[in-house]
């Protein structure tokens, strides 16, 4: 089919119930590798690549759609169709869980509860709004990209110091891992940094899940708190883990914090 | 050697580094950190090892990125290689750096440490952001280049085609994969014979850029005239390393020169005819000594057409110029009409004028727009047949007023009427009959449209021709 095609769909696991997990802006599905499998006994795991991400055909990325976040949020209802997906309980990091809330919106009869891991509707600071950053920090942004995109072929930094220990990854996949086409990844990063979802929260009927680590420079308390607020039936679980990525740096937390939220 | 010393030194090497070493917790707090990279950012030890953390000492992009992608591939991949970043110092400016990580995995099977290694990657970035502004700047000449409406191509030094824009493609006919690789001599005629091409070469050779108009060959097979300039580009020893080339198709305005010497031509022999009579009869009278009637009408009389000769060359090199000075009044068409057609007198054919007896009022200069009628009055005189009568029109539709000359002549045919106002322009089938520059129906359509008007012709071979002078009725503008 194309759509799964299109956004590299891998399904797994022996549960009846879909879990849609949406990795967010920079890697792509492979960092739910910590987190996924432990449902894989009690759900059927969807898991794919936004286009211009990881494995997906970056032959369909269209500026003008993808120029927003509705278009992806389009794919993701895209998926779910093509599949025929249920009550599916959407797991989103980052941006994809604002697209998760856009697509929920959209049709809100497939989508029965939202997990959302470190979501934050606006970055940047509006009023009395704080969402972390100034205009100025993203559009450094935009231009710090093209250090790394030369910098990732850069050979010229030593390693030192021996090998990695037991990579998560195996070696034939590490090389694509996290990297994009540059100019795709530089629309990303506009579209998700300058996006503005606030008022689009209050129209989620699904039953959601907060995960708010400490001292997260990209999504920080008070925006969780923001996001509870406005988000008819939420819950808001503040974990001990720190940093953007709970589902990498403390997945067991994660987990546990997921299958309470899900009376498992 | 002691291994005290070899112990020292090794401490020493780790301390004063050229390169910056910090460890730190996989949540990124320090733990351990070299004196090069405290030097650095220009902070103490103990500050820095009293619980902060490595994103702590990013930029804000920075930060963005150790969460988005450095710390997932540094998770899942266990190492980060040459990832650019910006360390944020005291009593300096940011430091550009290039960022290398290794994960160590614990006893318990999960990451405990990382390490990392820090290079000052000042020069290198400055050179990349002058390969990068390189880059769109030959990006933008890029574009300039390929909606250039020049062709601009190069070649080898033997004369192979390289490059070869958009341009070019429009002028020859040829695409890029077609023509590239072939030689220019498929593209260029400068002369009949090789002789012309050596000297061509010769001059490149020499590092003398060539200007020469000539002929070029379309993929089609047609010819066409073109204006080609090429410049040699010389290597460090002075030997030829390609030459570029920039050619425009001149075919209009070599059209526009074969025009104007036609015209020249014709002029001289035009102005010349009145001349010769004028000539003839003043001689006539001289050797006569005495007056003579005939004679000093056909003077006058030529005086007067060479006059109006003139007078048309003036306007027109007026018109052209954009120097027509118009002075208008109010002027009833209807009034200017009837005085054009008893101007033209008894003639050949009958004039008959057609108009309502209200006068119909425009904004014109009186005496361009008389112009205007006797010409297309004399074009419908001259091309009319023998005793065909001649209708003028005045009318009005809608916010304009409409004055049609109507003649039952030899008509015009359809594949000339595009080109009818045109300067110099002689309809087919003028020729004797018709003395004249040919530049009447140019001025009296530039005379229109300087009114805000214009002239609509309609006309058909053996049937007849109608011209017809439209212009905005009172209370429209004079252009």
């Amino acid at each position: 089919m194309p759509v799964l095609e299109r956004n590299n769909v891998t399904i797994s696991g022996s549960g009846e119930t879909p879990m849609m997990f949406a990795h967010g802006y920079g890697c792509d599905q492979r960092m739910w590798r910590l987190v996924a499998p432990a449902f894989a006994d009690t759900h059927r795991l969807v898991l794919f690549d936004h286009v211009g991400s990881g494995g997906s055909d970056l032959a369909q990325y269209d500026r003008a759609k993808y120029g927003s976040l509705r278009g992806y949020a389009q794919d993701v209802v895209e998926i779910c169709a093509a599949l025929d997906l249920r009550d599916v309980v959407f797991v989103g990091h980052s941006v994809s869980a604002m697209i998760g809330v856009l697509a929920a919106i959209e049709v809100p009869e497939r989508f029965a509860r939202l997990v959302l891991i470190g979501p934050s509707p606006c970055y940047l600071n509006d009023g009395d709004y704080v969402g972390g950053f100034a205009r100025k920090d993203i559009d450094d942004l935009l231009e710090f990209q093209d250090a790394n995109y030369l910098g990732w072929s850069s050979s010229l930094a030593p390693i030192i110091m021996g090998n990695p220990d037991r990579p998560e990854l195996s070696e034939e996949l590490h090389a694509s891992f996290c990297r994009t086409d540059p100019e795709i990844a530089k629309q990303f990063a506009a579209v998700t940094f300058l996006s503005d979802n606030r008022t689009d929260l209050s129209n989620v009927t699904a039953r959601s899940l907060i995960l708010q680590c400490q001292e997260d420079a990209i999504a920080p308390m008070v925006v969780g708190e923001y996001v509870h607020c406005h988000l008819p039936d939420s819950d808001l679980t503040v974990l001990c883990a720190t940093g953007h990525c709970p589902h990498l740096s403390a997945p067991d937390e994660t987990v546990a914090a997921i299958k309470a939220f899900l009376d498992l | 050697m002691s291994d005290e010393l070899l112990h020292e030194s090794l401490e020493e090497l780790y301390e004063q580094a050229p390169c910056g070493f910090l460890f730190t917790r996989p949540d990124g707090t320090i733990v351990r950190v070299n004196q090069t990279l405290l030097s650095w950012i220009g902070h103490e030890r103990d500050d820095l090892l009293s619980g902060r953390r490595f994103q702590d000492l990013l930029t804000v992009p920075g930060k963005i990125f150790y969460e988005n992608q450095y710390f997932p591939l540094l998770r899942m991949r266990g190492f980060v290689k040459g990832v650019a970043f910006d360390l944020a110092c005291r009593d300096r400016d940011p430091l550009p750096v290039l960022v290398d990580s290794i994960q160590r995995i614990g006893a318990d099977g999960r990451p405990a440490l990382i390490v990392t290694t820090i290079v000052d990657a000042t020069d290198r970035r400055a050179y990349e952001r002058e390969l990068l502004r390189s880059r769109r700047s030959a990006e933008q000449l890029a574009v300039v280049l390929s909606a250039a409406s020049d062709a601009v191509l190069s070649a080898t030094p033997a004369g192979e085609i390289q490059t070869w824009n958009a341009g070019a493609g429009r002028l020859f006919g040829y695409s890029a994969g077609e023509i590239i690789g072939t030689h220019l001599r498929g593209i260029l005629c400068p002369g009949e014979d090789d002789a012309v091409w050596q000297q061509i070469m010769a001059e490149l050779r020499a590092g003398r850029p060539v200007h020469r108009e000539m002929v070029g060959r379309h993929a089609q097979g047609r010819l066409v005239d073109i204006s080609v300039g090429l410049t040699p580009h010389l290597g460090l020893l002075g030997e030829i390393g390609g030459v570029s080339a920039i050619i425009r198709d001149i075919g209009e305005r070599r059209g526009i020169e074969r025009l104007q010497r036609e015209f020249l031509a014709m002029a001289t022999h035009e102005l010349r005819n009145p001349l010769a009579a004028i000539k003839m009869n003043a001689h006539l009278m001289r050797l006569c000594a005495a007056y003579n009637e005939r004679a000093i009408n056909t003077i006058v009389a030529q005086t007067d057409q060479l006059d109006r000769l003139v007078d048309d060359l003036l306007l027109a090199s007026q018109i052209e110029a954009d120097r027509l000075d118009l002075m208008p009044e109010e002027t009833d068409l209807v009034a200017e009409a009837r005085a054009a057609a008893d101007a033209l007198g008894v003639t050949e054919a009958s004039i008959s004028v057609e108009a309502s007896s209200e006068p119909i009022v425009v904004w014109a200069d009186r005496l361009r727009l008389g112009q205007v009628f006797a010409n297309l009055l004399a074009n419908a005189v001259k091309y009319s047949r023998d005793g065909r009568e001649i209708v003028v029109r005045v009318g009005q539709k809608d916010d304009e007023a409409r004055v049609a000359f109507v003649d039952r002549g030899v008509g015009i045919p359809p594949e000339a009427l595009p080109r009818l106002f045109d300067r110099f322009y002689r309809a087919p089938g003028a020729g004797a009959q018709a003395p004249g520059l040919g530049l009447g129906l140019y001025i009296s359509c530039r005379i229109a449209e300087a009114h805000g008007g214009r002239i609509e012709v309609e006309s058909e071979p053996g049937r007849g021709s109608t011209f017809t002078v439209v212009l905005p009725l009172q209370g429209g503008r004079v252009g």
